[in-house]
This record gives structure tokens, C-alpha cells and sequence, in this order.
């Protein structure tokens, strides 16, 4: 059963990729590109090199983490459109520590271990409290998620716009300086790579697996998005789990957060989630809420800037695409994924009723 | 444990890597010397306005230098490449071949100093930065830009010339010393023009600057240039001088037009900007940065270049001359023939030096003395322009 379940899933994902692709190879035929051979140079690009493979790990850590955290509230039933406020609230809370540490804090001696850490927490608190304040207002104000994660979404940019325009503004642009090295993820000596930021992501989406596999509070979050009424008459305490659930997605998004600032851009700027939050909801609709595709498919999602980029830089005129079109191939695939989901669950529904009626 | 095995395979595939890069780059460059130069856009290449004219710049050293290949990448800021960092595209452009990259926007400066420090081979010029001039650059760094005071004075000018209102309008991007300087000298034309060859009294000519807070729209980011334009008209203004990357201003001014208003506009940049909206257009001041350019790459690859901070200015004899002048100033159609003889006056009179403006007595908007009576300004002086100067309305300072 399980197993056939995987297979379907695989074919569907398998044939939305293959509509995207060609959906793309068409739009760049009629632009006088060369698809295939932009194919290779994307596949060559961002698999061909030690830094391209680097780029895309990284580009997949913050998704990963918005993805892991959207798991608990997809499972609970819960539309966390908020996410993308939760990322730039953690990118927010962890600059007020980042954009005051000195040039050189030889002299801290051990506080200076302790930079880091606190950064994270506080990117964590930052996102924990959004995502909390989202879940208030549905639990207390009747306000359903996807509205008040909107609107949550929307105060988040004016905070982030607000703060890099005045206070937090250093020279002409709106942005802050960039950080110390000090408050920054340590970086890998030749490769734009932290192996704290891997091993943190990884630890934190491997919590929310085992979470979600062996534990009553998973159980209980599985319950409440079957429905909620019947979990709440068999005993879980229904409030709380969302709340729960929707606070520690908002920590995973603003670590995320903390990673755009503490790695990606290494100070804060305006659009610096860059919709990371938004991908976190597309990778985990496209494996359909299965936390065991999220690790795969969010590298696989990583590819495309970073091949996007390769395509842009390339010597051959045939293949330089723009900007854009790497997120119609990212929307393109989402879609197919959905429809196809579709098509699928409608073809199973039309067998079980010829099996019933024949 | 896991991350012992994963480094040996990190390293092994790194060897793997470099022998490989090591292979291929041996053998084209040995069959024949092929040049490979990159540029980074902060905005899309064809948007009529500042980064289009770095793709002709582009284009122009491709046509001017047998051998020279070039790969261009726009849209380089986070609203567009949101997952994508100047580092990374620097580095794809190295991985290419590139050996000498421009980065042209001023956004691109400290990140294209880091690059310089660790790709210390390749030759960066950043264009508009003054890291050179201050000292703070590494030797493989150059600045470039051009003089593009003279040919906003031209602007200010014509201007001046066509308001009925005696209102203009000033579409600026965000405030630092380049945008102040541009400005400056905007005004600095318009009220020698209106004073001298309209013989009306300048304090009653006003020139306003809004900033829109970035070099173009970023929504939600920036103010929407769309909306300040047509602020600007509705206040009374009827000449809009745009100082940013992009055409809204004359996309503004022409559905006014449209709509039976006289209202005229000057876009900035590019040379071809003028066709947006032709009818309503004073012309336009922009740069020709291929001869710069050209120059810049073939002293990079005789091996003469140097370091060196460079500000070009147009060539007199005809500041439309693609091969030398480094700033233009296209006339629009909305000129009359009068009136472009007079603006041609006054272009002669600055390439002469019998006009010249930045000379005292000048004060700052706050009152304090920029220039003593007779003074001359220094490049410098113009250069990093602290203020706008009185007489202009609009905001000085970023905070």
C-alpha cells in the first residue's frame, strides 16, 4: 500500500517535472534558445563544480527549515502562509544582535562563543513570536491563519523597510553595514559553505521527522488535521497543539531568517527572506506534506538559482536565459504537481466507484 | 565520522574538479589568446536607461576588439535574484574566463572590493566608485564614470528654456555624493539658461528634487516613480528632468501629454531614451561608456593598465561621437530649432571654458558657503558633493 502510494507520488512528480520542463524548452524556442543545450549547461553548472554544489546546499538550507517547520502545521491542518513574515522577523531579531558586534572581539574571551547561539535564539524568538501571534488571532480573534499570516506578512516587510531606511541605515542604501565576521555562520575556508548551518538544518528538519513519526505531539497534530472536532472530543487538547505547532514553525522560519542574514547576505537589507517561506509551502506541497521528499526535493528546488546563474554567465548566447524564467519553471512544476495530485485523486475516486457499483 | 567521509569525498572530487578546469583551460588559450571580459548589470540590459547603456558599452568592445568574448548578467540586486549574491556571479564569471569584470552600479562597491582581494589576477573596475581615488582599493581595482555634470547642465538648460510654469521637476533616485553632484548641476543650468538667454530673474524659477530612495522602482522598497511624477505635474510642474535608471518619468509625461497638457521630459542614460515618448522629449544626457571601455580592456590586455581612478569627460568637438566622447546629450523633438541653437551656445561655451558654472559665489541649502566670490570648484569639490545648493527645494540628506 505504502509502497504503491510512493510509486503514485513518484509518477505524478516525475510527469508535472517533465510538463515544466517542456513547458520551459517551449518558451525558450519561441525566444530562439537552445533548450537542450541549456539543459547540459545547467545540469554541468550546477553539479560540475565543488561551488556550485556548495551554493545549491546553502541555497536549500533556509527552504529546508521553512519547509521542516510548515510540515508540523500542514499536518495539522494549517495553512502557515505567514512563514515568509516568520523568516524576515528572524532575520530582524537576529540583526539587532549581529549589526553591534565589533570588527574584533579578541578581548571578549568566552562571550564570544556565545555570539552565535544568542543570535540564533533570538532569530528563533523573533519567528516564534509572529508565528504565535498568528495563532492567537485564529485561536482567540476567529481570524483564519492564512489571513492573519498575510496580513503578519505584510507588517513584517514595513518593520524590516522602517528599520533599514532609518535607524538601522548605514550609508547611502537602505541596508544595514555588513556584519562582523564575528557574528557571522563560520564559513568553509575556499567554499561559500557552513557546516554549522548543514548540521543545524539537518538536526532541526531530523526533530521535526522523528516528531512527526514517533511522537504523541505528532500523533496528536496528525489527529487535529484529520479533524479537529473528533481529535478534540477524543482528548487532544486541540488549542494548544496548534499553538505549539505554529510557534515552532515560526523558530524553524526564523532560523531560516538568521541564515539569510548570518550567511547568505551577511547584513540585513530589504527583501531578505527573498521568499524562501514561500518555497518552504511549494516544496512541501510538492511532496504532498511527506516529510521524507523534503530533504530531496528542496535540494532539487536549490538547483534552479544557482543554475539560473549558470545559464546567465555562460559564454554561449544560445543559453542565456533570464532571471525570470527560472521562477516560471519553480511555479510551472508546483502547478503540475497540484494538477496532477488532481487528476490522480479523481481517477482513484472514479475506480473505487466503478469498484463499488460493478 | 560522517563528516570525515564526506570531506575525502569533498577533496576528492575538488582534485577531480581542478585537474579538469586544469585540462580545458590549457588547451583554447594555447590555440589562441581569447579575451573574456564580464559585466554585471544592476538592472535589466534593455531598460532604456543606465544599464542598457553598459550592455552598448558591452557590445562596443565586442565589435572594437577582435578576440574579445563577453558575458553579461543583469538584474543583479535582490529583488530580482533574490537567492543570488554579486560573489557568485563574479565567481561563474571567473569559472568562464573572465579576466577583467565591471561591476556598474554603485550598490556593487564593497562586495567588488572583496571580490578584487580574493581574485587577485582578474582586474575589477567598478564603475562610478572612488575607492581608488580614496586610497582604499586594491591594485587590481579601477573606477570609472564619466562627466556627466556637463551634460545635466545641458538638460538644466533646455529646461529652463521650455518651462511656462517656471516650475521643474527633478525625479531623483536615492541621495548620495553622485546624485547631489548631478543634480547641482542640473539647477546650475537651468538658472544660468533662464537668467541669461530667457532674461527673467532666477529666484523666481523653482527647481524641485524628490527622491524616490533607490536607481529604480522597487516596489514597496522605494517610492513609486509613476506616483512622484505625476505629483510633480499636478503641483505645477511641466519640465520633468529624470535622474534615475529608468523611463517613468517620460512614460508620465507623455500619456499627460496625451491628454492635451504641455508638459515636457528628459530622461537620463541611455541614448536611445528619447524614443519612449519622442514627442514631449528635451533630449537626453547619457553615457557612451565604449570608448572608456575599449580603452580600459585593451590596456588590460597589453599589460599597461593600471590602477587609476578615472573620470572621462565628452569631447568637445561633437559630444555625440560614439568612438571618443564619454557623455552626450541627444536633442529631442520637442525642441525647437531656436532653441537648440541656443543650447548648442551653451554647450560651446562650456567645452570653451567661457561657461562656467561651479564658480563662486555659491552656498550650500543651509546657507553656509560652498564657493567664495570667484572661486573655481576642483574635481574633488564636485565630486563629493555634500549638499544641494540654495535655491534648490528638495531634501539634502539621506537621514
Amino acid at each position: 500500500m505504502n509502497l504503491a502510494k510512493a510509486r503514485g507520488a513518484l509518477l505524478t512528480f516525475s510527469g508535472a517535472l517533465g510538463v515544466a520542463l517542456v513547458l520551459i524548452a517551449l518558451i525558450m524556442l519561441s525566444l530562439d534558445k537552445a533548450p537542450l543545450a541549456a539543459g547540459r549547461r545547467f545540469l554541468d553548472g550546477v553539479f560540475g563544480t565543488p561551488s556550485a554544489r556548495a551554493d545549491v546546499v546553502m541555497a536549500a538550507l533556509p527552504m529546508l527549515l521553512c519547509a521542516a517547520g510548515l510540515l508540523l502545521t500542514f499536518t495539522a491542518g494549517l495553512w502557515n502562509i505567514g512563514v515568509e513574515g516568520q523568516v524576515t522577523m528572524g532575520a530582524i531579531f537576529a540583526t539587532i544582535i549581529a549589526r553591534t558586534i565589533p570588527r574584533d572581539v579578541s578581548e571578549w574571551g568566552i562571550l564570544a562563543a556565545l555570539i552565535l547561539p544568542a543570535e540564533l535564539l533570538l532569530a528563533m524568538l523573533g519567528g516564534a513570536l509572529w508565528a504565535g501571534l498568528t495563532a492567537l488571532l485564529k485561536l482567540r480573534g476567529g481570524i483564519n491563519e492564512i489571513f492573519g499570516g498575510v496580513a503578519l506578512n505584510f507588517i513584517s516587510v514595513n518593520i524590516l523597510l522602517s528599520l533599514v531606511n532609518g535607524p538601522w541605515r548605514v550609508g547611502t542604501f537602505p541596508q544595514t553595514a555588513p556584519f562582523a565576521s564575528a557574528a557571522l555562520l563560520p564559513r568553509h575556508p575556499e567554499l561559500r559553505l557552513s557546516p554549522l548551518a548543514i548540521a543545524i538544518a539537518l538536526i532541526a528538519f531530523g526533530a521535526v521527522f522523528m516528531a512527526l513519526r514517533g511522537t504523541r505531539f505528532g500523533l496528536a497534530l496528525r489527529a487535529i488535521g484529520r479533524n479537529a472536532k473528533s481529535a478534540g472530543i477524543l482528548g487532544v487538547r486541540v488549542e494548544r497543539h496548534i499553538l505549539w505547532a505554529m510557534i515552532a514553525c515560526g523558530a524553524l522560519a526564523g532560523l531560516a531568517g538568521a541564515f539569510q542574514v548570518l550567511f547568505t547576505r551577511g547584513r540585513l537589507l530589504p527583501n531578505i527572506s527573498g521568499g524562501i517561506g514561500f518555497m518552504g509551502v511549494l516544496i512541501v506541497l510538492l511532496v504532498g506534506v511527506r516529510a521524507a521528499w523534503v530533504l530531496p526535493v528542496a535540494l532539487f528546488v536549490a538547483t534552479v538559482p544557482v543554475g539560473s546563474l549558470k545559464l546567465a554567465t555562460s559564454l554561449d548566447s544560445s543559453v542565456q536565459i533570464d532571471a525570470a524564467l527560472g521562477n516560471v519553471f519553480q511555479g510551472a512544476l508546483v502547478l503540475a504537481v497540484l494538477i496532477g495530485g488532481g487528476i490522480r485523486a479523481r481517477l482513484a475516486a472514479r475506480r473505487k466507484e466503478r469498484a463499488e457499483h460493478g | 565520522m560522517l563528516y570525515a567521509s564526506l570531506r575525502r569525498a569533498l577533496v576528492v572530487v575538488l582534485s577531480a574538479a581542478l585537474l579538469s578546469v586544469g585540462l580545458l583551460a590549457a588547451s583554447p588559450s594555447a590555440a589562441q589568446e581569447e579575451w573574456v571580459v564580464g559585466f554585471v548589470l544592476v538592472g535589466p540590459q534593455n531598460d532604456r536607461g543606465w544599464s542598457q547603456a553598459h550592455f552598448e558599452g558591452s557590445e562596443y568592445v565586442k565589435e572594437m576588439i577582435p578576440g574579445v568574448k563577453t558575458i553579461v548578467v543583469d538584474k543583479v540586486n535582490p529583488a530580482d535574484r533574490p537567492n543570488v549574491t554579486l560573489e557568485q556571479v563574479i565567481e561563474n564569471m571567473i569559472e568562464q574566463g573572465a579576466r577583467i569584470i565591471f561591476t556598474t552600479s554603485d550598490d556593487f562597491g564593497t562586495e567588488t572590493l572583496a571580490a578584487a582581494e580574493k581574485f587577485p589576477e582578474v582586474v575589477f573596475i567598478h564603475v562610478s566608485g572612488s575607492a581608488v581615488l580614496e586610497g582604499e582599493a586594491p591594485s587590481n581595482v579601477g573606477n570609472v564614470m564619466g562627466k556627466m555634470e556637463f551634460m545635466k547642465m545641458v538638460a538644466g538648460c533646455a529646461a529652463a528654456l521650455k518651462t511656462q510654469t517656471n516650475s521643474i521637476g527633478y525625479l531623483g533616485p536615492l541621495i548620495n555624493d553622485e546624485t547631489r553632484r548631478l543634480v547641482v548641476s542640473t539647477y546650475l543650468g537651468a538658472r544660468y539658461c533662464y537668467q541669461t538667454y530667457r532674461g527673467l530673474d532666477p529666484a523666481n524659477l523653482k527647481f524641485e528634487v524628490k527622491w524616490i530612495g533607490f536607481w529604480f522602482n522597487i516596489p514597496g522598497v522605494t517610492a513609486d516613480p509613476t506616483a512622484v511624477a505625476n505629483d510633480f505635474f499636478n503641483g505645477g510642474v511641466d519640465v520633468l528632468i529624470s535622474g534615475i535608471d529608468t523611463t517613468e518619468g517620460s512614460v508620465v509625461a507623455n500619456q499627460r501629454a496625451e491628454r492635451g497638457e504641455t508638459v515636457f521630459a528628459i530622461p537620463y542614460d541611455y541614448v536611445g531614451a528619447c524614443e519612449v515618448a519622442p514627442k514631449i522629449c528635451l533630449g537626453v544626457p547619457y553615457f557612451n561608456w565604449g570608448p572608456s571601455y575599449v580603452r580600459i580592456v585593451k590596456a588590460v590586455m597589453d599589460g599597461t593598465w593600471q590602477s587609476s581612478w578615472d573620470w572621462d569627460g565628452p569631447n568637445w568637438e561633437d559630444v555625440n561621437d560614439r568612438d571618443t566622447s564619454a557623455v552626450g546629450y541627444i536633442f529631442g523633438d520637442a525642441l525647437t530649432e531656436a532653441e537648440k541653437e541656443t543650447l548648442s551656445a551653451f554647450k560651446k561655451g562650456l567645452g570653451d571654458g567661457s561657461i562656467n558654472l561651479f564658480v563662486g559665489p555659491l552656498n550650500f541649502q543651509d546657507g553656509t558657503p560652498f564657493l567664495a566670490e570667484g572661486e573655481v570648484a576642483t574635481d574633488e569639490q564636485i565630486w563629493y558633493m555634500p549638499q544641494l545648493l540654495e535655491g534648490m527645494l528638495g531634501v539634502s540628506k539621506a537621514d
